[in-house]
């Protein structure tokens, strides 16, 4: 009697204490899986802002390529101290009555820089203003000015007249060849 | 409020009452009288779980003696061989009550009083339970009951009940029994013959036991079933109390039920449980194990409810993931582009670390620009010299940015100090009102009326 008592109660309760169980280790799964598909979408949350920036980066890639060789004056077949010449070429044809004189071309970084001393005597302010904003113009390559010196000459029926030293450096990338072929590309 | 139910074995009947506990006393909700055959049938069909018992014992062992002074986990021990010896019990289950300290051949005793039942009998009662499932919470004996209930003090009371025809007397004093006899009887209620054997029992408390009795107590149907012509000399007076003025269907519960009236009041401590040993712990575990069900139901629901907003939550983000998933087509072909089109970029950064150089350099040209809109007025410029900033000796602020520092030479034209003065400082406030520039020395010679004013720009 006493134990059949417990025996047949004992039964349902064991059965209740494993339903139990098995509910309760269920919902530890569930939140755990929960968990789980919360880190992934956090990831793939990441993983779309990413391919949205990588996207606007290829983009902005693609936009500043564009514009180098828009910018970039020369084709291909010129290396960065040719150009650096030609430069030097179209600033005298630029600067009629200029004296101008080359030294040699020396590397500064990662840029090749020619030195240009060039002197004008006997011209207005304004033109040295226009001279100057030629100079400055200039992209590929472009111009930094060392010294700039400016000495009244005389008045004359023009205006005053001045004489200007100018002493300039013309710069282009080092690696100019492997960039005429990455435009080329 | 809980519901308690107690049943209570008197003779042939059993009588149950349906109670429910208010602050202080007890709400009887209903009450029910069967047959020991209907009581089965009560059982199979009630959803209560647990129940109170009040039996009236035909065949007991009562007895009042003295055993020496002991610890009290001993005493349980020397009541239970006393009582093997006084009686012709072997298997049996008792309950007992110090009754206090007597002095025996100038020996201190305790005297206590005992009532033994067979086991079988309470088997038999709980059984009847154990059938069905059903958990005895406690077992008592119906005259221990009652006596607790009767509220009798320091003054001794005798109460009187009837079971069948026969008489049961208890002498109970501060809750307590110190006696019991039964009388046998030929009929029912209280007559002149059962009121002689009342007067043998005050007369043998008064001279055996020297307690003066000060009321006799008629209990249950005994207070409506008299029938009487011979005086006892003490007051006879009928039991009541206030629960039995409650009405069930309109009728007052009246004394009847007072054994399992006088049940719902016992309290834990009287000790007047007489239910078995290894029945208390099959109903102690029968307990513990109801209210982890009840717990693990309870979790169950909660978990369950639980399980059901986490189900929905995963739902959600699956459904989600996979939104995203769709829009996130051609990654591996977008990564690919990316690291073809950084390769082919990396070969155009040298321009473009170019181009910024470019940009970054002060703007001569704009700065010429300015140079020509100075207020001169009669100061007149002779030269002007602008050098890269490197190499010079001047306190920049910030020293990676490009600079150039301009030095303005020239005269003024004024024969006054003062008005030399006046358009020198003209000058100098033409100057820094020049967008990027700020004047860095600056000097003026009164006598050669020359100047020199070095700017940073």
């Amino acid at each position: 009697m006493l134990t059949n008592f417990l025996k047949k109660k004992l039964k349902r309760y064991l059965v209740v204490g494993i339903l139990t169980n098995a509910l309760f280790l269920s919902y530890l799964m569930l939140v755990n899986y929960k968990n789980n598909l919360e880190e992934s979408l956090s990831a793939f949350s990441r993983l779309t802002i990413n391919h949205v920036k990588i996207k606007n980066s290829i983009e902005e890639m693609d936009h500043v390529m564009k514009t180098i060789n828009t910018i970039y004056p020369y084709d291909n077949s010129i290396q960065s101290n040719d150009a650096l010449f030609l430069a030097a070429d179209n600033i005298r044809n630029a600067l009629k009555g200029g004296d101008i004189t080359l030294q040699e071309i020396i590397r500064d970084r990662d840029e090749m820089a020619l030195p240009v001393d060039i002197v004008m005597a006997n011209i207005t302010y304004s033109d040295l203003v226009h001279v100057i904003g030629y100079l400055r113009s200039l992209v590929f390559p472009y111009v930094t000015i060392e010294n700039l010196g400016i000495e009244k000459e005389g008045v004359q029926e023009t205006g005053f007249h001045i004489k200007s030293n100018l002493k300039v450096l013309l710069k282009m990338p080092d690696n100019m060849g492997a960039g005429n072929n990455a435009m080329d590309s | 409020m809980s519901r308690i139910i107690v049943v209570s074995f008197e003779n042939k009947l059993v009588n149950v009452i349906f109670a429910a506990r208010t602050k202080k006393s007890f709400v009887i909700e209903d009450l029910l009288t069967l047959t020991e055959n209907d009581f089965d049938d009560f059982l199979r069909h009630e959803k209560t779980k647990e129940f109170i018992v009040v039996s009236s014992f035909d065949d007991f062992f009562s007895d009042t003696f003295h055993i020496p002074p002991a610890k009290d986990k001993f005493i349980k021990i020397i009541i239970e061989k006393e009582i093997r010896k006084r009686s012709r019990l072997n298997d049996f289950s008792f309950i007992y009550t110090m009754l206090g300290e007597v002095v025996v051949e100038k020996k201190r005793m305790k005297e206590v009083f005992v009532f033994a039942v067979d086991k079988e009998y309470i088997r038999a009662i709980v059984d009847k339970f154990k059938v069905y499932g059903k958990v005895v919470k406690a077992l008592y004996p119906d005259i221990f009951a009652v006596a607790s209930f009767i509220g009798a003090g320091q003054e001794p009371v005798m109460g009187v009940m009837e079971t069948g025809t026969n008489k049961n007397l208890f002498l109970v004093k501060e809750d307590k029994i110190q006696f019991v006899r039964i009388v046998q009887a030929f009929e029912r209620g209280i007559k002149d013959h059962d009121i002689q054997n009342i007067s043998m029992t005050v007369n043998y408390c008064r001279q055996t036991m020297k307690m003066n009795l000060q009321k006799i107590l008629l209990l249950g149907n005994l207070c409506r079933n008299f029938d009487v012509q011979v005086n006892v000399g003490i007051p006879l007076t009928s039991f009541t109390h206030p629960v039995f003025s409650q009405k069930i269907k309109n009728k007052n519960i009246g004394p009847d039920f007072v054994s399992p009236i006088a049940a719902l009041f016992v309290t834990r401590n009287l000790g007047i449980d007489i239910l078995l040993k290894e029945d208390k712990i099959i109903f102690q575990t029968e307990s513990v194990l109801q209210y982890l069900m009840l717990i693990f139901l309870v979790v169950m629901a909660y978990v369950f409810f639980q399980l059901g907003f986490v189900a929905k939550e995963v739902f959600e983000l699956k459904r989600e993931i996979g939104s995203i998933r769709k829009n996130l087509t051609g990654v591996e072909k977008t990564i690919e582009k990316y690291q073809n089109k950084t390769e082919e970029f990396s070969r155009y950064r040298p321009f473009l670390q170019s181009y910024r150089n470019y940009a970054n350099i002060p703007d001569v040209h704009r700065l010429l620009i300015h140079l020509s809109d100075l207020s001169v007025g009669n100061i007149k410029l002779d030269a002007i010299d602008v050098s890269n900033v490197y190499g010079r000796k001047v306190d920049l602020q910030t020293t990676d940015e490009k600079k150039y520092y301009v030095t303005l030479k020239g005269k003024v034209d004024a024969d006054q100090y003062a008005s030399m003065q006046k358009y020198y400082q003209a000058f100098l406030k033409s100057v820094e009102n020049i967008e990027n520039l700020h004047i860095a020395e600056r000097a003026l010679n009164l006598e050669t009326k020359s100047f020199q004013v070095e700017v940073i720009y």
